[in-house]
């Protein structure tokens, strides 16, 4: 490289000379112009392409020269009208091409962009400038897969390319094959140790593989380099709920809203984050303004229909409970029981009310030890299944004592369990079955991530998801199996079929 | 256009000798030495 600079340094020197003895020589200003782009004097090389486009006007060379190092100082209009000028004046012209098609990329032209990219690359094929570029701008397109071919194409040709290798590890993130892509990440990291959107990228790759606190280091990085970068803000208030710093989150996503208020990405994670806190009107709000920006978005309508029942029934019922966040001990004479709701493998479940409260009270198949202490642990491990909330979790809310009897009280959930509704004569559509899986799964991955001691479920089927009256499912019956029977419930040792 | 820039270069080098301080000798000479690194 030092070489290579001190070739053009020798270059540079001669047209240095050319230039005091015939000065204002159109030939002498365009070569010296473009070898001050090579040694990175991107002010001075347009200085000198501006004399030479007024000695020599209309030079399809000067202007393409030009327009390539206005885009090297970011004036992108300025850019292509130069490079739309040689166009014009040397038609099929790849480098042409492949310089507009960058700069229309960088002026978010992606259409623009890719016809003269695909012009370049018929015309000059196996071009690596060309095929990252183009690359880049078929990801913007969410045209992945044309965008992984691209730049594995530059990759091969150019290989240790950091702009290459850093979208292309974006590109394998987006199709969601994380673990290559954090290769390319940590290859683009070692040519360029402090670019942040590499770092960035790479922060929510390693969130994906839920290494949080790595993605935390990353993402602390990449805000030091770019301290006001909307993406890094959200990802790492994300990071930080994970890790439960749920101050530092919603600092870093009350930022990112200063800064671009109405971003989607923003407000999911604003909007999961304040629902990890109970906080239901603040989640309410972000929910809202997502189903502003995205009407016909079925996930965040089923979010607001669910957060919106929370906010005006289910919270002011609950804030008026005497024990307003721990579970409440329940007498057996004021529980009404009404009539079985189904029997599951924990015991029956029977329809009742408390309170105006319609709710479900589980009468348990086991009896434990009739004694202070057992009483005692039984209270204990109760408190602790109380402290469990979450959206797609069956919220506890109390526990009866009688004789040898012990009764659980839970929220009732209308729409009966996602078995009926798969065996019987109910339909459920294929859309709704998605959201149910995925909704499942972060019920599940509440229980074996933000619980300690870590819950494992042991019994997932469809008889303990059931289906709110807006097909939300809830997982019932988690934490019974440590409870009752003292299962080991660590999450490493559980065999794969407990999760089917 | 023979592309023979490491020809051309020994060419304009001993041009320069000869003559030297000539523009379209370094002109040329500039040209070509950042084109053998193009």
């Amino acid at each position: 490289m030092k070489r290579m600079l001190d070739d053009y340094q020798g270059a540079l020197e001669d047209l240095d000379k050319a230039d005091v003895l015939e000065p204002n020589n159109a030939f002498t200003l365009r070569s010296r112009g473009n070898v001050k782009k090579m040694l990175h004097d991107y002010q001075g090389a347009l200085e000198d392409f501006d004399k030479a486009d007024v000695l020599e006007p209309n030079n399809a060379f000067t202007l393409r020269s030009r327009g390539n190092v206005k885009k090297m100082l970011h004036d992108y209009q300025g850019a292509l009208e130069d490079l739309d000028k040689a166009d014009v004046l040397e038609p099929n012209n790849a480098v042409t091409w492949k310089r507009r098609g960058e700069v229309k990329r960088m002026l978010d032209d992606y259409q623009g962009a890719l016809e003269d990219l695909d012009k370049a690359d018929v015309l000059k094929p196996n071009n690596a400038f060309t095929l990252r570029s183009r690359g880049v701008v078929k990801k913007m397109l969410h045209d992945y897969q044309g965008a992984l071919e691209d730049l594995d194409k530059a990759n091969v040709l150019e290989p240790n390319n950091a702009f290459t290798l850093r979208n292309h590890g974006e590109v394998k993130k987006m199709l969601d094959d994380y673990q290559r892509a954090l290769e390319d990440l940590d290859k683009a990291n070692v040519v360029e140790p402090n670019d942040a959107f590499t770092l960035s990228v790479r922060g929510e790759v390693k969130k994906m593989l839920e290494d949080y606190q790595r993605a935390l280091e990353d993402l602390d990085k990449a805000n030091v380099v770019e301290p006001n970068d909307v993406f890094t803000l959200s990802v790492r208030g994300e990071v930080k709920g994970m890790l439960d710093d749920y101050c530092g989150a919603l600092e870093d996503l009350d930022k990112a809203d200063v800064l671009e208020p109405n971003n989607a990405f923003t407000l999911t994670v604003y909007a999961h984050m304040n629902l990890s806190l109970n906080k239901y009107q603040a989640a309410l709000e972000a929910t809202d303004k997502l189903h502003f920006l995205k009407p016909n978005d079925d996930f965040i309508l089923q979010d607001r229909k669910w957060l919106k029942w929370m906010f005006d029934e289910y919270q002011p019922i609950i804030e008026s409970l005497p024990f307003n966040l721990r579970i409440q001990s329940f007498t057996y004479d004021e529980l009404n029981f009404g009539p079985s709701l189904g029997k599951g493998t924990y015991g029956e479940v029977y329809l009742s009310s408390w309170k105006g409260i319609t709710i479900a009270i589980k009468v348990l198949e086991w009896s434990g030890e009739h004694n202070e202490g057992a009483k005692k642990s039984f209270v204990s491990k109760m408190n602790t299944l109380g402290s469990i909330r979450h959206i797609n979790l069956v919220r506890f809310l109390g526990y009866c004592i009688k004789g040898l009897k012990h009764m659980l009280v839970y929220e009732y959930i209308s729409n009966s369990s996602l078995d009926k509704w798969l065996d019987g004569d109910k339909h459920l559509d294929w859309d709704k079955q998605i959201c149910i899986i995925i909704r499942v799964t972060r019920g599940l991955a509440h229980l074996h991530h933000k619980c300690d001691p870590t819950i494992v479920h042991f019994d997932i089927k469809p008889g303990n998801i059931l289906l709110d009256k807006d097909y939300t499912p809830k997982l019932a019956d988690f934490g019974l199996a440590k409870i009752l029977h003292g299962k080991d419930e660590n999450v490493g040792c559980a065999p794969p079929f407990f999760f089917c | 256009m023979l592309d023979d820039y490491q020809g051309a270069l020994e060419d304009l080098d001993k041009a320069d000798i000869l003559e030297p301080n000539n523009a379209f000798t370094l002109r040329n000479r500039g040209e070509v030495k950042k084109m053998l690194h193009n």
